[in-house]
């Protein structure tokens, strides 16, 4: 029970009360720009899940090995960079060994592999201090940030699409990185972060 | 036609049309994380362009022949291999600083920036216009950086380099994330207006593809899985196609045959046909093409067997 509840806290607090996406900034251009291409949230978010849990898992694990522990943090980082390569190539070559993947398959696990959200789990697990079961969490809730970022971006595009009230210059990116950044305000609002003191 | 033309158009794309981080929307999470003073502003910058510049010089030189998937892990090699002496150097040197980076300096090593601008140009131009991209690239993305770097520091602190102009207001709000959003929509919307009155006929709205976003996202796993995914392609692939049609025009000229032109009809009708459908097609065009310059060289040797048996 105390397991279950340690993964879900730190899913909960990686997903909602510090979204990395909105509240870091991490993997945003991945979500702004998958948001106007909804079709690709579900497999996107199954990749980046699948590779920010195991990344974040391994990276802990391998943390509990002496030699490593006492090194410092930009040793560290290249660590987890070398881990995160490593999975990356596994899985490559177990999805060339399948064959039967379609190209577009692997683009999307390129992109999933490498991008700033999938990369700071491990780093921020190390900060944190997160035990393993918490670093399976918060991998599941950077996949399930991703999710939230997604839809909810995707629905202003809607949105700001159909308006035309929009002056000319403000259509297109423009409102889509002030719609982005209110939406950030609000989650920088659920963090509980003083804002304007 | 000037010879100058196509660098100033290359220039002028990757650049301003479409500028990396307020029209394309990539590379957003440094500049948003970290440029919140023009000190870390300008050091982003200047990592971002010595990491471009030698990722996409050295995918144009060695890399045309790796395959995708590789490619991409590659570059993020590339990018450990520059980020991370700067980062251990930064650390000894400058550690007020390191610390102000916190965990963002080692995630530039993958930098979606990178990949993108290597996969579109790179690979598919010579060593001459990769470098003429990267630097117009780098530049466009680090002068955006540097004058969001230098209003959220105004706006936040009152400083300016950590001058301090004692302003009676101060915005703390904008060093976090959102205050970098906000700025970023604003700039935008100044550079789309002045490219609207410097350059009517440029759209700045093709490098970010809405046209999809009514799809809708409830279907079968399998089937959202089939869908076309072309996260480098965009709707404009000026800088590249020519490259590569100049070298088939070159060919066809010397060689005058009948099943030439046929094929000729047919590479100019693929990129004649709509942008979706070309965009679908885009990423396996070069490959299309050297199956067909393979087919050709074998009907060639054909063609000259059977002239050499009529004799």
């Amino acid at each position: 029970m105390n397991i279950f509840l340690n993964l879900f806290s730190a899913a909960l607090y990686v997903m909602l009360f510090q979204n990395l996406i909105f509240n870091g900034g991490y993997g945003l251009s991945e979500a702004v720009r998958m948001s106007a291409k909804p079709r690709q949230l579900l497999p996107m978010a199954v990749f980046i899940t699948v590779f920010s849990t195991l990344t974040s898992a391994i990276c802990v694990l391998v943390d509990f090995i002496p030699f490593i522990k006492n090194l410092n943090e930009v040793v560290h980082a290249l660590i987890y960079v070398g881990i995160l390569l490593l999975i990356y190539i596994i899985i490559m070559i177990a999805v060339n060994i399948y064959g039967k993947v379609q190209p577009a398959t692997k683009r999307r696990i390129g992109i999933a592999a490498f991008n700033t959200l999938v990369l700071a789990m491990p780093l921020i697990n190390y900060r944190s201090a997160f035990t393993v079961v918490e670093s399976i969490g918060a991998g599941l809730g950077a996949g399930l940030a991703y999710i939230i970022a997604v839809l909810l971006i995707n629905n202003g595009l809607k949105k700001l699409d159909s308006n035309t009230k929009i002056p000319k210059c403000f259509k297109g990116t423009p409102a889509i990185f002030i719609y982005t950044g209110i939406l950030s305000l609000a989650f920088t609002g659920i963090s509980g972060t003083s804002v304007f003191i | 036609m000037n010879e100058k033309t196509p660098s100033l158009k290359t220039i002028r794309n990757s650049a301003l049309v479409k500028n990396p981080l307020l029209f394309e929307a990539i590379g957003l999470c440094p500049v948003v994380a970290i440029a919140h003073s023009l000190k870390l502003a300008v050091f982003l910058a200047v990592v971002t362009a010595v990491e471009l510049i030698v990722c996409e010089v050295i995918t144009s030189k060695l890399l045309k022949n790796v395959r995708r998937y590789w490619r991409v892990a590659l570059y993020t090699i590339f990018g450990v291999a520059i980020i991370f002496p700067i980062m251990y150097m930064t650390n000894k040197l400058f550690p007020n600083m390191s610390a102000n980076f916190g965990i963002y300096l080692p995630l530039m090593a993958v930098n979606s920036l990178i990949a993108l601008h290597c996969e579109r140009v790179a690979v598919k131009n010579d060593v001459k216009t990769s470098f003429i991209d990267a630097v117009s690239a780098s530049l466009s993305y680090g002068a955006v950086a540097i004058i969001v770097g230098f209003l959220r520091e105004l706006f936040a602190n009152g400083t300016i380099w950590g001058y301090n102009l004692e302003l009676p207001v101060k915005l703390p709000a904008f060093l976090m994330p959102f205050g970098g959003l906000l700025l970023m929509g604003f700039l935008a919307a100044g550079l789309k207006a002045f490219i609207g009155a410097k350059y009517p006929e440029a759209n700045p709205n093709k490098a970010f593809d809405t046209s999809e976003i009514r799809r809708s996202l409830r279907d079968n796993f399998s089937n959202l899985m089939k869908d076309e995914f072309n996260p480098y392609g965009d709707t404009t692939e000026e800088e590249n196609t020519p490259v590569i049609k100049s070298k088939k025009v070159k060919k066809d000229k010397k060689k005058k045959n009948t099943s030439e032109i046929n094929s000729e009809v047919e590479i100019s009708s693929s990129e004649n046909a709509s942008t979706e459908e070309s965009r679908t097609y885009l990423d396996d065009f070069s490959e299309m093409l050297s199956d067909l310059e393979e087919y050709k060289s074998k009907k060639k040797d054909k063609t000259d067997k059977k002239k050499k048996h009529r004799r």
